[in-house]
């Protein structure tokens, strides 16, 4: 036991942030390699580089309405979570930042090709599907009058 | 005679994630998360998503982790 102590354990992470809009290209990219640079500074690998790119927000962060994704899979030691978030503390430029540590199942649909496709499929399939739920449960908020359900019921037999 | 009816016509609710076989409710699925929310932005309860306990647990967690990177939003203004 206190012979493996020595070895560090090593966890796969994401991490998402937002960059402030209204920097420019340079500043963004700088921005982003500054993370990268923490995360192999101190022992980490980074797996892949997501950029989103600018996006909306849900609600308006430092008065303003949008702000540039960045999405990072990489693996690193745990005291290195730590110092990431002291940093991401002191970065002007990131507006938010989360990181999450991923299990075995996430893993393994990151490194499988497969079910990526097969989740964009569902993606696209499932937009017609989202109205139809979203609707379902509208139903049953409206005080579920018994003759509604009937309606859903002989619906959903069709 | 209305408990009856009532009895007759209720539907069965499935969790949807079970249907689709989905292991981890991802918080980067906005859009999905989207439909499990009232227009307010309140997480929709088990009783009437119908969702299961496990997925439940995770759809909540995916949805409070959502809101802090502004993916979804807290309340509706």
């Amino acid at each position: 036991m206190s012979g493996q102590k020595e070895e560090v354990l090593v966890h796969t992470y994401e991490t998402l942030f937002i960059i402030h809009p209204d920097l420019d290209e340079s500043d963004i990219n700088k921005a982003i390699e500054a993370v990268q640079d923490v995360i192999t500074a101190e022992g980490g690998k980074i797996l892949k580089v997501d950029v989103w790119g600018r996006r909306q927000l849900a609600y308006v962060i430092q008065k303003k309405t949008d702000g540039f994704y960045v999405l990072i899979y990489f693996e690193a030691p745990a005291t290195l979570i730590a110092e990431l978030n002291r940093r991401y503390k002191l970065a002007d430029a990131i507006m938010r930042h989360l990181v999450i540590q991923l299990n075995k199942a996430q893993i393994a649909e990151l490194f499988d090709e497969e079910s990526a496709a097969k989740k964009a499929a569902r993606a696209q399939l499932g937009e017609d599907e989202d109205v139809e739920k979203t609707q379902n449960t509208n139903d049953e908020h409206s005080a579920a009058a018994l003759d509604d359900e009937d309606e859903l019921v002989a619906s959903t037999e069709d | 005679m209305f408990i009856k009816r009532r009895k007759r016509f209720r539907r069965k609710k499935v969790c949807s994630f079970c249907v689709d076989g989905i292991q981890y409710v991802d918080y980067k699925d906005a859009k999905t998360l989207r439909g499990f929310m009232t227009e307010r932005g309140k997480i929709i309860p088990r009783r009437i998503s119908g969702n299961c306990a496990h997925h439940q647990r995770q759809l909540t967690l995916a949805i409070k982790r959502a809101r802090n990177v502004a993916l979804l939003p807290f309340t509706a203004e």
